[in-house]
């Protein structure tokens, strides 16, 4: 029972011991120690095995031995003893007490005769406390067979280890062979008929207490040479694992250096099997880490499609040039290039040949740049290119070889070919005025601006134009936010026919309702839409809405013509045409009643453009004016080639030519030339009869001013039209 | 089964009796266990030390087997002069020789014997046979109330009545008014026979004729030992005397049990140079015996038994008598009223010669 205790306290100690091993894997450790801890716990426990075990085994061979050396007393004292009970002569026990006084091993010895209660000697060892002798107890001898009396039967106590003593109590016996038929028994055939007599008890008691010392010093020398063995091996054990992880452990310094992101990181390939392939492993690793760095950093600074730099890494770069230009006294420029062609071929060729347009133009402009300026892009249809240490003398003419390049650039595909022009924007870099989101939005502003004025050219932009621009940026803001929620309104100027012509012709002119219900002006907002590049959203507007009211007047009964004012920039749209004659087809109106006038610098500016598509246009059914004819000298030479039905003769022109002889002369002129060409011609701004009479005089065809009507929203057209047409019609009377 | 078996072993003996009287042959038949086990080498002597008037002596029909036969005048003599056993030799008397009567005449006999002991069974149909009167057996059976027959005995006219074996002699004793002859009883002495009145046969073969052979197969020998329990100082005396005429100290141990006997057994055999083993029933055991046998032949002593199985043990002599010469003693002690016992003259020896071989004794 004591065996097991010890057993199970072992066991608990080295379930502790091993939990211990387990938090601290789990919190974290050296694997050398671990393994010496795994090492020292498993060591320990083979050699609390062995103790225990060598204990155990010890004990079982001294029962066993106790046991076999109980018997052999036991029948040796039976024999002595025989003789006792039956002899006169009760000192004979002195002859056994003499047989036995040198053996330490019997502690004790109680012959008791047949009743098992009269003690009929007793022998007891002189380190045997007489207290410990046990009481007989015979009833445990009782009902035993003759057979098991004949062969000594024997119980046995088992061996008590807390006083190492084994007792065992046996029954004293004679047997008897019958008396007939004894010359001829049989040893071997023992057919049972002997007669079988308990003349006694024996109690003994042997004590292997020597014995257990004797084994326990054995087992603490043995424990002592185990020890000094096992605590050998762990040091032997340390220094073996220790260099047999070493490689594992060289592995420690290339991977932290790794785990800090360092990827010049090389692992030796030496040692084991197992360990070179660990670092074959991880040098793959490595590399491949590092492949793809440089993939994403790539990807992160520089533009996947034409390998520029990106907006993110030039933003970057811009700031560090601004504080070096800042730091050094110097100035740089940026340049901000927008493409003006781009979205046309984007959506006429489609994205794929579009990318390859930005791939050429990227090209392009990375050949054309001076070495040691930074070409970026910035997304879409927009580069920018950062030069250092230049002037704004030197920034310009950067930025017209930069126009210069595209403009002489002819991209061919699909067997035609186009031409692209960009517009520029520059902003200098040379003091701390402004931060690099400032400078980069100067230098957008800037593009805006060369786009503004015709494209294809380059802006730089003046920090005194800050507020003005200011401005226009809230301005711009307005325009945008009146397109989306359709803020504008159109009015309606009769348009009246000297000739005789009673069809009503009106001019639509654009009006913005303000803030707080007035209506404001076209000149307030419209250069600012050119500007931000909206002009063309709002021509389409008033194209689209005009239409519309057209429809509404032709499904009223009406039959009216209707001039429409577009700008320049609509003529460079290059959807221009199939958008009108979408609004055209869906909105079911008749082209005819309808004239585009477009103001003389927009016809001559690009005046195969506009011949073009004004042909195009006129096939089906459009009209076309120029308005502000004799504003710029240049144009007379082109009239004659544009696809024009109407003039109209300059505002200021016909204002004062009843008091100006010289406006007068020029407006005779251009009517005159206008017929000659063979225009109808309109005179506009007409206030009062006289400039009216005059007119007339001169063969104008139609007048409109503010002597024929006022521009009106349409609604009051409506309800003054047949008036107007009677006024006009007193008129000519 | 038992009843059935005894009338055809009945029939078997008065058979083979009257081929041996027709043929003329001698008495000396070996038993049925010398003739049929022979697992042991052996060697058989037939010793007779006194010679039968009524018989001439012949050699048996076997030719391993050859008779020794001696005066044992020599041997009576020496009966008074007995060795001192240890823990009684002073108080021994010396051994007389019994008177015998003038033989009479017998009509009838009543034999009285156990039930399913062969060997008594063939001496008393000797007896039968031998007599040639009216002989009635009575059976004494273990299952069956023995007192019962014993009466039956007591109302019948016998007047002679012979016993054989312990268990019949001790219940013989209840008989009155009869002449019983007791065979086959050791310890007859201890149980009184000799003063309930009774004469008898010794059951000791002739001790002059062992100690003779012994002699031949060990000349050295001078000193042999006896171990038995009490009272049994009258047959043993005259072993003593018998013993002292070859010059051989024959040493008797008196013991109470057969723990007694192996115990003084082991403690005397350094002195002696071999034992003869009694059929002393009170102090023999099976175990007992066994470790006696395993002692001595240990120990290199030589062992004479009484019972043939002891020589596969290591026994050197089997020592017997034949049942043909019992019978003729008890005849004897019938017809001529032998105040005491009649001691066997004859002795039949077996010698074991793995033994011999073993002991590297004179084989021839």
């Amino acid at each position: 029972m004591r065996s097991i205790k010890d057993v199970m306290y072992t066991y608990r100690l080295v379930k502790h011991a091993l939990r211990a091993l387990w938090l601290k894997r789990r919190k974290g450790g050296s694997l050398i120690r671990r393994f010496q801890a795994v090492l020292l716990v498993w060591g320990a426990c083979v050699y609390l095995f062995c103790v225990v075990g060598f204990w155990l085994l010890s004990s079982q061979v001294i029962e066993d031995n106790a046991t076999r050396k109980a018997t052999l007393w036991i029948s040796k004292l039976d024999m002595l003893s025989a003789p006792l009970y039956l002899s006169p002569h009760n000192n004979e026990f002195d002859v056994i007490r003499h047989y036995i006084r040198n053996v330490p091993e019997i502690s004790y010895i109680s012959l008791y005769r047949n009743n098992g209660k009269d003690l009929f000697g007793q022998y007891i060892a002189d380190d045997t406390d007489v207290a410990n002798v046990p009481a007989f107890n015979s009833q445990l001898l009782k009902g035993l067979t003759q057979q098991q009396l004949k062969e000594g039967y024997i119980y046995n106590y088992g061996l008590d280890t807390g006083s190492s003593t084994m007792r065992v109590v046996a029954p004293i016996t004679t047997v008897s062979m019958p008396a007939d038929n004894i010359l001829d028994f049989d040893l071997i055939d023992d057919p049972g008929r002997e007669t079988v007599k308990v003349i006694g008890y024996i109690d003994l008691g042997l004590s292997f207490k020597a014995y257990q010392q004797q084994l326990t010093g054995y087992i603490l020398k043995g424990s002592v040479f185990i020890s000094i063995l096992f605590l050998t091996a762990v040091i032997i054990g340390r220094e073996l694992v220790r260099n047999t992880l070493r490689p594992l452990v060289e592995l420690r310094e290339p991977l932290n250096r790794l785990a800090k992101g360092e990827t010049d990181v090389w692992v030796k390939r030496t040692g084991d099997e197992e360990i070179a392939a660990i670092g074959q492993a991880l040098n793959t690793t490595i590399s491949a880490i590092k492949g793809r760095d440089e993939k994403l950093r790539r990807l992160a600074d520089y533009d996947a499609l034409t390998g520029l730099l990106n907006k993110s890494s030039f933003n970057q770069l811009l700031d560090q040039e601004r504080q070096r230009a800042i730091s050094q006294g110097s100035s740089s420029a940026l340049f901000f290039i927008d493409l003006d062609q781009f979205k046309y071929i984007n959506d006429t060729l489609g994205r794929k040949f579009g990318d390859r347009l930005l791939i050429r133009i990227a090209q392009l402009l990375q050949d054309n740049k001076r070495s040691g300026d930074t070409l970026a892009r910035l997304g879409g249809d927009e580069f920018a290119v950062l030069a250092t240490s230049v002037n704004k003398q030197q920034a310009t003419q950067i930025a017209m070889s930069i126009v210069k390049s595209l403009y002489e650039f002819r991209f061919i595909e699909q067997g035609k070919t186009f031409t692209i022009y960009c517009s520029v924007g520059i902003s200098m870099i040379d003091s701390d005025e402004f931060s690099t989101e400032e400078i980069y939005s100067n230098a957008e502003m800037a593009c805006h601006c060369a786009k503004s004025l015709g494209r294809n050219r380059c802006y730089i932009y003046e920090p005194e134009e800050l507020v003005k621009d200011k401005l226009d940026i809230g301005w711009s803001h307005r325009i945008a936010d009146a397109l989306a929620n359709d803020k504008f309104e159109l009015a309606y100027q009769p348009v009246v026919s000297l000739n005789g012509d009673e069809h009503p012709c009106f001019e639509v002119l654009l009006r913005l309702r303000g803030s707080h219900g007035e209506l404001i002006a076209p000149n307030s907002f419209i250069s600012i839409a050119e500007r931000f590049g909206l002009a063309t959203q709002i021509d389409y507007w008033v194209i689209e809405n005009a239409m519309k009211a057209l429809k509404n007047s032709s499904q009223s009964g009406y039959k009216w013509f209707f001039y429409i004012n577009v700008s320049g920039q609509l003529f460079a749209d290059p959807d221009f045409v199939d958008r009108v004659v979408l609004l055209l087809n869906s909105l079911s109106v008749d082209a005819s009643h309808i004239v585009f006038e477009l103001t003389e610098r927009t016809a001559v500016g690009d005046i195969g453009n506009a011949s073009l598509k004004m042909e195009q246009l006129k096939s089906y059914g459009f009209k076309f004016a120029v308005d502000d004819f004799g504003s710029g000298f240049s144009s007379f030479s082109y009239l004659k080639h544009l696809p024009v039905e109407y003039v109209k003769i300059e505002g200021e022109f016909v204002q004062s030519i009843v008091d100006d002889h010289v406006d007068r002369a020029m407006v005779k002129s251009m009517v005159e030339i206008a017929k000659a060409c063979g225009k109808k011609v309109i005179a506009e701004y007409v206030g009062d009869k006289e400039t009216l009479r005059i007119l007339k005089r001169y063969g104008v065809d139609y007048v409109q001013g503010f002597f024929i009507a006022k521009p009106k929203i349409q609604p009051i057209v409506t309800r003054l039209a047949p008036k107007i047409q009677h006024n006009v019609s007193a008129l000519k009377a | 089964m038992t009843d059935s078996s005894s009338y055809i072993t009945r029939l078997c003996c008065i058979a083979m009796i009257l081929v041996a009287t027709a043929c003329s042959r001698s008495p000396f038949v070996p038993t049925d266990n010398t003739a049929t086990q022979a697992p042991i080498p052996t060697s058989t002597v037939e010793s007779l030390e006194h010679l039968d008037r009524e018989n001439s002596p012949q050699r048996s029909r076997q030719s391993s087997t050859r008779s020794v036969e001696k005066d044992s005048a020599i041997v009576q003599k020496q009966r008074k002069k007995r060795i001192a056993r240890k823990p009684q030799s002073s108080k021994l008397p010396a051994p007389e020789e019994p008177k015998l009567e003038k033989p009479t005449s017998v009509e009838s006999l009543a034999i009285v014997l156990s039930e399913g002991n062969p060997r008594d069974q063939t001496i008393a149909d000797e007896i039968r046979q031998q007599m040639g009167i009216p002989t009635q057996l009575f059976y004494l059976n273990e299952m069956l109330p023995q007192q019962r027959v014993i009466d039956v005995v007591q109302a019948s006219s016998y007047e002679y009545v012979v016993v054989i074996g312990a268990t019949a002699a001790n219940r013989a004793k209840a008989l009155s008014d009869k002449r019983v002859i007791f065979a086959q009883v050791f310890n007859y002495q201890a149980d009184g026979l000799l003063g309930a009145g009774f004469s008898g046969v010794s059951m000791i073969p002739s001790t002059q004729a062992l100690i003779s052979q012994w002699k031949k197969v060990y000349p050295p020998l001078t000193r042999l030992a006896v171990v038995t329990g009490p009272d049994n100082d009258h047959q043993v005396a005259t072993m003593i005397a018998q013993a002292a005429r070859h010059r051989v100290t024959l040493e008797h141990y008196i013991v109470n049990n057969d723990k007694e006997m192996l115990y003084v057994a082991k403690q005397v055999a350094a002195n002696v140079q071999g034992f003869w083993l009694l059929p002393d029933n009170r102090v023999l055991s099976r175990r007992g015996v066994k470790e006696f046998m395993s002692y001595t032949m240990k120990h290199n002593k030589q062992v004479a038994v009484f019972n043939r199985n002891l020589l596969k043990f290591g026994g050197l002599f089997y020592v017997t008598v034949d049942a043909n010469y019992v019978a003729k003693r008890v005849i004897r002690a019938v017809t001529s009223r032998p105040a005491t016992v009649l001691d066997l003259e004859k002795a039949k020896i077996e010698i074991n010669n793995n033994t011999i071989k073993r002991l590297k004794l004179n084989a021839s």
